[in-house]
């Protein structure tokens, strides 16, 4: 075809109008003949595939291969067939690279005919690059925007002015149960998912009645497909799309966050009782508060009175004069007042340390016996007596001092005129006893009845004597001058010599004195003290005999006792004198009918000196028949 | 038959011993005071000594029998403290002091202390 042609004009336009259509057309447009041979291209199509007319008119279509990109050639060739072959074919798209950047390029194959008779092939090109650009841009935004919808955890529906809903998110359908073609399909949605409110027309109208950009919220109640109600808030915003109006609307789901906030509300309100509750318990507290307040306040100040009392008392024994100690069962001091500084210099002992090795003993010894012991000391030429008494509960002995100074002083003195006035009467007693004595051993010259009254004198002056004796004793034992004074001796022998020394008494009345001792060993005692019992207890078992009776003395070991029994036969004790004979100066009514002499003081002199020695005296009787006297004595077999 | 010497300074005591004493067998003397003693001991050959503690002059019967028994000459005599004095002290000290017996006068009969005597001097 040749360009240079104009004006010539085939049937009813020129052929030089057809080059100017063919040149001003926006459309590429290359004519191939049936041999494949490029007859034509036009302006467009330079400026679409960027290449010179002269670069490819007259040459082979085939020849253009390279300017598509892969496959682009043999996509028109086959496209360039299927119209051949008069299938109505769609425009197909190939690319290629003009200008270093790569294009989009819309390919139609038109068929040339001249008389029904094929000629060639056109291709239309049109640069679509731009367009598909955007439809890209567009459908990335679609998706995206499908995405967002999809994700949104709220309904989301985009309404047209009909009511139809143009968005419909799955989380819409999640809220009503209804998929967006149910919802679309059903002219009763809205009354169908709002029972008893507007129907579709009248909230259309409601809502054309918004301006653009109104925003419109509602609390609504939304039956669900299932039936379930929900409380729905309608959030509605107007957008205007051109001439029309479209509706966005957002469906949140506040069902259980109202069932949240109803519980919400049902737990404020029970919170509120609870702490009205709470108020008047807090009040009722607060007043116990200040009850127990009161109280503890009160016996605080008790306590603290109490506490005086007893700071006061625990003051008292340091405040005493004379020492008080605390010594522990092994002897070691654990308490000692002030007044008991000199003592424990002259031990060179102090709190926490052991006590003298005497003392000690003797601590172990008052502890074990579980019995309070009197011991005396001289200290700084006081007399101090000592009571020591054990406190099992504390493993600990107590000892009260006391200054006896005084009081032995007084003792001493009265101790020195009894003896003097015992001295004094023994001296003209003496006398009457040795002279009646001698008036009867000369009895020759004398006759029966003055023989009888020197007899009496001799007798009586005898018992003042003894009475005497017993007095003295007394004395002694009371005022504890009689020391305790045990050493080893042979006990067997003690009561012989007494045996002994009663003999003329016993062979005076014909009573037979017997002494049994079984296999007695020897320990310590006091043997003044022992001699003195048996001389008591044997002169009386002797003196309520009867005429040739007899009187048994046994010893025996019980344990660590010595036990001792001195048996009589004779007159025997009334029931009514057993509680009172260790009385001082008692006699027993039957013994004072007998007119048997007696001071009343032997047995009460016994028991005394028992107990100083740490034993024991009972007695069985029965009169008539006769008394048996027992006493203990502690077989302590020394250190 | 030895002599027995008395230590007495009452004259009715001192007199029923020697009188009963010597009705017995023995050679009585009798003292009343710690010179009178010594004088009769330098004199005499006693064979047995009743010794009374207290005594007029200033000398009581424990002195005399600590210096008896600090003598050569006296110390091998028996002396037997008869004495109104009962007290355990009295006692001790007078067995302390080489006493060979104590007796309560008030507590003794005449018999008795001459049986004493037989015991005592052999």
């Amino acid at each position: 075809m040749d360009g240079g042609q104009t004006g010539e004009i085939e049937g009813q336009v020129s052929v030089n109008l057809y080059k100017v259509i063919f040149e001003s057309v926006d459309r590429g447009m290359m004519i191939i003949s049936r041999e494949g041979i490029v007859i034509e291209v036009n302006r467009a199509w330079m400026q679409i595939l960027g290449r010179a007319r002269e670069v490819v008119v007259g040459k082979e279509f085939e020849a253009m291969a390279d300017v598509f990109v892969d496959e682009g050639m043999s996509v028109i060739q086959r496209n360039m067939g299927m119209v051949r072959m008069g299938q109505g074919v769609q425009p197909c798209e190939v690319r290629v690279v003009v200008g270093g950047v790569e294009r989009i390029v819309e390919v139609s194959a038109v068929g040339l005919a001249e008389k029904k008779v094929p000629v060639g092939d056109l291709l239309l090109m049109r640069d679509v690059t731009t367009q598909k650009r955007v439809e890209e841009v567009v459908q990335a935004s679609e998706q995206r925007l499908r995405m967002v919808l999809a994700s949104i955890r709220e309904g989301i529906t985009l309404s047209s002015e009909t009511g139809e809903f143009l968005i419909y998110n799955p989380e819409m359908q999640e809220i009503t149960g209804y998929s967006q073609a149910e919802a679309n399909g059903d002219e009763d949605f809205y009354l169908r998912i709002h029972p008893g409110s507007k129907d579709k027309e009248r909230m259309m109208g409601d809502l054309m009645a918004m301006g653009p950009g109104e925003r419109r919220s509602n609390l609504v109640k939304m039956t669900t497909k299932s039936g379930a109600v929900k409380k729905v808030l309608v959030s509605t915003i107007v957008i205007e799309d051109g001439r029309r109006k479209l509706f966005l609307s957002v469906y949140h789901d506040v069902t259980e966050r109202q069932k949240a906030e109803d519980e919400l509300i049902k737990r404020n309100l029970e919170l509120e009782q609870i702490t009205a509750e709470l108020n008047m318990t807090t009040g009722k507290l607060s007043q116990a508060r200040d009850h127990l307040e009161e109280k503890v306040k009160e016996q605080t100040e008790e306590l603290r009175k109490t506490l005086d009392t007893v700071e006061n008392l625990a003051k008292f024994s340091s405040e005493d004069p004379f020492p008080v100690l605390r010594v522990s069962r092994e002897g070691m001091l654990l308490y000692a007042n002030d007044a008991s500084r000199s003592l424990l210099e002259g031990w060179g002992s102090g709190v926490n340390q052991a006590v003298p090795k005497k003392w000690g003993e003797l601590v172990g010894e008052v502890y074990e016996s579980n019995n309070r012991k009197i011991v005396e000391i001289e200290l700084n030429n006081e007399i101090i007596s000592f009571m020591v008494v054990p406190v099992k509960s504390g493993e600990y002995v107590n000892m009260y001092g006391r200054d006896v100074t005084r009081e032995k002083e007084v003792e001493q003195v009265k101790n020195e005129f009894i003896s003097l006035v015992s001295h004094q009467i023994r001296t003209p007693l003496t006398s009457m006893r040795w002279y009646s004595e001698m008036l009867i051993s000369g009895r020759d010259k004398l006759n029966l009845e003055q023989v009888e009254v020197a007899r009496t004198i001799h007798e009586t002056a005898v018992q003042l004597a003894e009475l005497v004796n017993d007095l003295l004793n007394i004395s002694r034992m009371e005022s504890g001058r009689s020391q305790y004074d045990p050493k080893y001796g042979d006990i067997a022998r003690v009561v012989e010599e007494v045996i002994r020394e009663l003999a003329p008494m016993a062979e005076g009345k014909g009573v037979v004195v017997r002494f049994e001792a079984h296999d007695l060993e020897t320990f310590v005692f006091d043997e003044q003290l022992v001699r003195q019992v048996y001389m008591n207890l044997i002169n009386n078992a002797i003196k309520y005999s009867k005429e040739r009776g007899e009187v048994a003395v046994r010893l025996r070991s019980e344990g660590m006792m010595l036990v001792s029994e001195v048996v009589d036969y004779g007159i025997g004790i009334p029931e009514a004198a057993k509680n009172d004979i260790f009385q001082r100066f008692y006699r027993a009514q039957n013994v004072v009918d007998a007119e048997i002499d007696g001071t009343g003081l032997g047995l009460s002199v016994a028991r005394m000196m028992v107990e100083k020695c740490g034993g024991r005296i009972w007695f069985e009787s029965k009169v008539g028949t006769g008394s048996k006297f027992s006493f203990s004595l502690p077989m302590n077999l020394g250190t | 038959m030895k002599a027995i010497l008395i230590v007495e300074d009452d004259k009715l005591l001192g007199k029923a011993i020697s009188k009963t004493l010597e009705n017995a067998g023995y050679n009585v003397f009798w003292a009343r005071t710690g010179a009178e003693t010594y004088e009769v001991l330098k004199a005499q050959q006693v064979g047995l000594v009743y010794l009374d503690v207290m005594l007029p002059g200033g000398v009581d019967g424990y002195e005399i029998l600590r210096t008896m028994k600090e003598s050569d000459e006296w110390k091998g005599l028996p002396v037997v403290v008869l004495s109104n004095l009962g007290q355990m002290s009295e006692i001790d000290k007078a067995m302390q002091l080489g006493a060979s017996d104590y007796v309560v006068k008030a507590n003794i009969d005449l018999q008795s202390l001459v049986e004493l005597t037989k015991a005592k001097i052999l």
